[in-house]
């Protein structure tokens, strides 16, 4: 390659502050072998990077290689700001379906699947040894539920004591991560998003939403929650857990079980031992929500061929093994790291959580959808805590936010057939 | 901790805003301003954490610095969430956070709260540096204020070239379509917004006649999912992430405007709305205008009283289409009408009577003809057809079903009394029965003549038998 500049747009993994030198340092074997690109990397944060790569793209001035999130696919490739893949860049295959038909638009692919992740119950292992509670106890509802009563009992509630911890974990601020962390709750009671996003049918007020709804209900009154908590942002949330020991589960995703595994000094770090469980199977069975990001080259980029060179490095075993171990994150392909039958055991039920894992649809719309859909199922839970029934407000508030989808779907006047 | 206290806070501000003023806005000086007050607190905090107001009064963190470094910031805080001795009172305001303590330093211009500090730490921060940090945020918010001017002009600057930009697109356009077309690929292009639609009125000032979209990341659209007129008298609902702009001239609506940020959820820029809504009423008289003359054009070209066109507009469309039947090798037909007994009808029932016998012959032969058949009234009671890519099959079957329709649309009379209308019917070739324009129309003629004299209601096919429609000539 001749000199030049490529620009590469990642998001921060838990490493934070740190994301950027680990990348720097993981891209080494990329920069020797291309001596003259200059490589720019910017880490911009998740919770900015959807408007801040919508306005790059808009702009006509987006970076070569951009991660984004998987469910921003569908909008970006309705709006046809993204280069199709070339054979020659994904060698091995993707762990699981959803993956490939996350980037694939009509037969044509336009992102490859980075790094892979699946919700699920992330439990103190010193207090399910306390409990007496193995993985099949907490494998359904009534059994999950059970087990928090029995927390519930000693717990205490006047101060954080990781002796006596609460139950579980739960946020019910107005954003789309609630939707995230409760979303395989409604997906296990039968509900199913996608069958709904028609712009006429019953969506969060749909007879299928109740069951998830119930056990909401339940979780939220074993826990006790009051309005501090339900407030409580999910970073703290996190923090609450890991540092503070305050709940014995937590609803998220499984980076630092991964981390841990790999890298010996990080699991030292955590004062408790953890352990990933899958959601507990109700109704409709256990659905963990898959996600992660995908690494995509804009149409506009004026150097394609070298964008998607770091595209084949950054899913290569050279540079996905260093970023693993330092990061958390799994990759997404079949690669060296999940070659290793060892750490392939360890992480079993983690593989096996992501591989039947469920995704959201691919809607153009979905940043929208997903916004409405954070605050009303906040909405409809804080009538909860403040317990309200729900048979009568919890519908009422369900209709409203589905009045407001549905006006919302039906101005998608230039979607055409949408998958 | 107790080493805080004999820093000079005032300075480690002063020295923060220093490295605030550079002509770069972005959150890469936040970083660095950061990192300037890491070093100038001297290693007694953990975290700093620097935020600024939004247009919406939202503090959303631009650069996050820790003792690894620093990043661009992510976390966003509502004012609801601050304590009100903060929000209300700018009172520097600790609290615990976990096994750590969070100081958050208002910094605030001229009375208004424009951003925030916060300041993390394993040890609590002691009352005399609590004291001291007021004036570390006296120092600092120079800077921040600078950044924010810089901002709010760079914002300006770029909605000014926008507004520029569109007005021209729209002085320049050239008819109602492109003129449309340019302000919704405007809206988009120059206003940054996802989407512009726009849903043109017909004359009615009711239906929409035309529904046109123009997105992000692709050109314009003609929608064929056409969507509701929006009760423009309604306030939008909250939730929708797009805004309506009538386009009225006078009282008139023509129109309305949808923009929105459908897909990025980004908030509607109230200065570009409002810029977009002072174009809407240029755009709207500039629509106005080009359908004024549009109308006016289109007056010229037709007949006053059965609106076919007239012959002059006729003769400039056949010759452009027979040139372009020569270049392309493509056949194209002529039909020439005459009424049987006109001047009877004219006789007997009057001339009002008459006129509405043409006015329904015009009427019927629209009916039967396709869109891009050209027909025109040549005068009195002689009309022309010309239609592109016909041949002699479908000559003849296009003949016979003007006939037909013709006579069983008859024109009714008070007291119960119709008058069916005959037609004789003259049909010509190009290239096949003339290559050039004044032996095609002699023999659309001729054959008209013949059909004409062999007895009328019949039709011929130049250099064919005449042919008889089976109805009888009668008036009833």
């Amino acid at each position: 390659m001749s000199s030049r500049h490529l620009r590469l747009w990642i998001m921060p993994t838990q490493l934070g502050s740190l994301t950027s030198t680990v990348a720097a340092k993981a891209l080494r074997g990329f920069n020797r072998r291309n001596p003259g690109v200059d490589l720019e990397i910017r880490v911009v944060p998740w919770s900015i990077a959807w408007r801040e790569i919508l306005k790059a793209l808009k702009r006509g001035e987006p970076p070569d290689v951009l991660q984004v999130g998987t469910t921003w696919m569908g909008t970006l490739s309705h709006l046809g700001f993204l280069d199709e893949v070339p054979d020659w860049v994904e060698e091995r295959p993707c762990l699981a379906p959803w993956l490939d038909q996350a980037v694939q638009f009509g037969g044509t692919r336009l992102g490859v699947p980075w790094v892979a992740e699946c919700s699920g119950l992330i439990a103190r292992q010193d207090m399910l040894t306390r409990f007496n509670a193995t993985p099949e106890d907490v494998a359904t509802w009534d059994g999950f539920l059970a087990l928090c009563h029995r927390i519930a009992e000693g717990a205490r509630r006047d101060a954080i004591d990781p002796l006596h911890p609460l139950p579980v974990g739960i946020t019910c601020r107005p954003e789309p991560v609630t939707l995230h962390n409760l979303a395989s709750w409604l997906w296990a009671g039968g509900w199913d998003l996608g069958q709904l996003l028609d712009g006429s049918s019953p969506i969060l007020s749909h007879e299928s939403a109740r069951p998830g709804f119930e056990i909401l209900s339940h979780l939220l009154k074993v826990n006790r929650t009051d309005n501090d908590m339900g407030a409580i942002q999910p970073y703290r949330l996190s923090q609450d857990f890991y540092e503070e020991g305050r709940f014995v589960f937590l609803i998220g995703h499984s980076w630092k079980i991964v981390k841990g595994l790999l890298d010996p000094a990080t699991s030292k770090d955590l004062r408790w031992p953890i352990t990933y469980l899958p959601i507990p199977a109700g109704p409709a069975g256990s659905v963990q929500r898959g996600g992660g990001s995908a690494l995509v080259v804009p149409r506009r980029s004026q150097q394609t061929d070298a964008a998607w060179t770091l595209v084949r490095h950054m899913i290569s075993d050279e540079f996905m093994m260093e970023w693993t171990q330092a990061s958390g994150d799994l990759p997404a392909h079949e690669c060296g790291f999940w070659d290793d039958q060892e750490r392939r055991s360890a992480l079993a039920p983690l593989l096996a959580g992501i591989r039947s894992a469920r995704i959201y649809p691919a809607h153009p719309m979905w940043a929208t959808i997903e916004s409405l859909l954070g605050k009303g199922l906040s909405d409809i839970l804080w009538s909860i805590l403040a317990g309200e029934s729900i048979d009568d407000r919890t519908q009422d508030l369900a209709r409203s936010v589905d009045a407001e989808l549905n006006a919302l779907l039906r101005m998608g006047w230039d979607l055409g057939d949408v998958r | 901790m107790k080493r805080l206290a004999e820093v000079d806070l005032g300075r480690v501000g002063t020295m923060a805003a220093l490295r605030l003023c550079t002509p770069d806005t972005s959150y890469r000086i936040f970083q660095v301003a950061g990192l300037e007050i890491h070093k100038g607190m001297a290693g007694a905090v953990e975290q700093v954490r620097i935020y600024l107001k939004n247009s919406e009064g939202v503090l959303c963190e631009e650069a996050l610095v820790d003792r690894q470094g620093g990043m661009e910031g992510s976390d966003i805080i509502p004012l609801y969430q601050l304590a009100p001795e903060l929000v209300k009172s700018h009172q520097v305001w600790q609290h615990g956070l976990g096994n750590q303590y969070e100081v958050l330093v208002p910094l605030v211009s001229q009375g208004e709260l424009v951003g925030l500090v916060a300041l993390v730490s394993f040890q609590s921060f002691p009352d005399e540096v609590l004291e001291l940090l007021p004036q570390f945020a006296q120092g600092l918010v120079v800077g921040v204020v600078l950044v924010l001017r810089s901002r709010e002009a760079e914002r300006s600057e770029s909605l000014l070239r926008a507004a520029t930009t569109t007005a021209r697109a729209l002085q320049s356009a050239s008819g109602a379509e492109t003129l449309l077309g340019n302000f919704a690929v405007m809206a988009v292009e120059e206003m940054g917004f996802d989407r512009a639609t726009f849903l043109v009125l017909g004359d009615d000032g009711k239906n929409v006649r035309k529904a046109i979209c123009a997105r992000a990341g692709s050109g314009l659209v003609e929608l064929t999912t056409v969507p509701d007129f929006p009760d423009l008298d309604t306030p939008a609902k909250d939730h929708l992430p797009g805004l309506w702009i009538p386009m009225r001239v006078g009282a008139r609506l023509l129109g309305a405007l949808f923009v929105d940020n459908l897909y990025s959820v980004e908030p509607l820029p109230e200065d570009a709305v409002q810029v977009l809504s002072d174009l809407s009423g240029q755009a709207a008289l500039a629509l106005e205008n080009s359908r004024l003359i549009d109308r006016l054009r289109e007056a010229a070209l037709r007949d006053d009283l059965t609106g076919l066109y007239r012959p002059n507009y006729f003769n400039e469309r056949a010759s452009e289409e027979l040139a372009n039947c020569l270049r392309r090798g493509d056949s194209t037909g002529l039909l020439m009408l005459d009424l049987d007994r006109f001047k009877e009808i004219n006789d007997t029932w009057g001339h009002p009577v008459g006129d509405q016998v043409l006015i329904r012959v015009a009427e019927r032969m629209r009916t039967c003809l396709r869109v891009g058949d050209i027909a025109c009234r040549k005068g009195g009671d002689e009309f022309i057809i010309l239609v592109p890519g016909l041949n002699a099959e479908r000559g003849r079957r296009l003949a016979e079903r003007l006939l037909e329709d013709v006579w069983n649309n008859p024109v009714e009379l008070s007291g119960g009394r119709a008058i069916r209308i005959s037609l004789s019917v003259g049909v010509a070739l190009f290239p096949d029965h003339g290559d050039n324009w004044m032996d095609f129309w002699q023999h659309a003629d001729d054959a008209l003549y013949q059909a004409k004299t062999a007895g009328r209601s019949r039709y011929a096919l130049w250099g064919e038998e005449v042919s008889l429609v089976s109805h009888s000539p009668v008036q009833g």
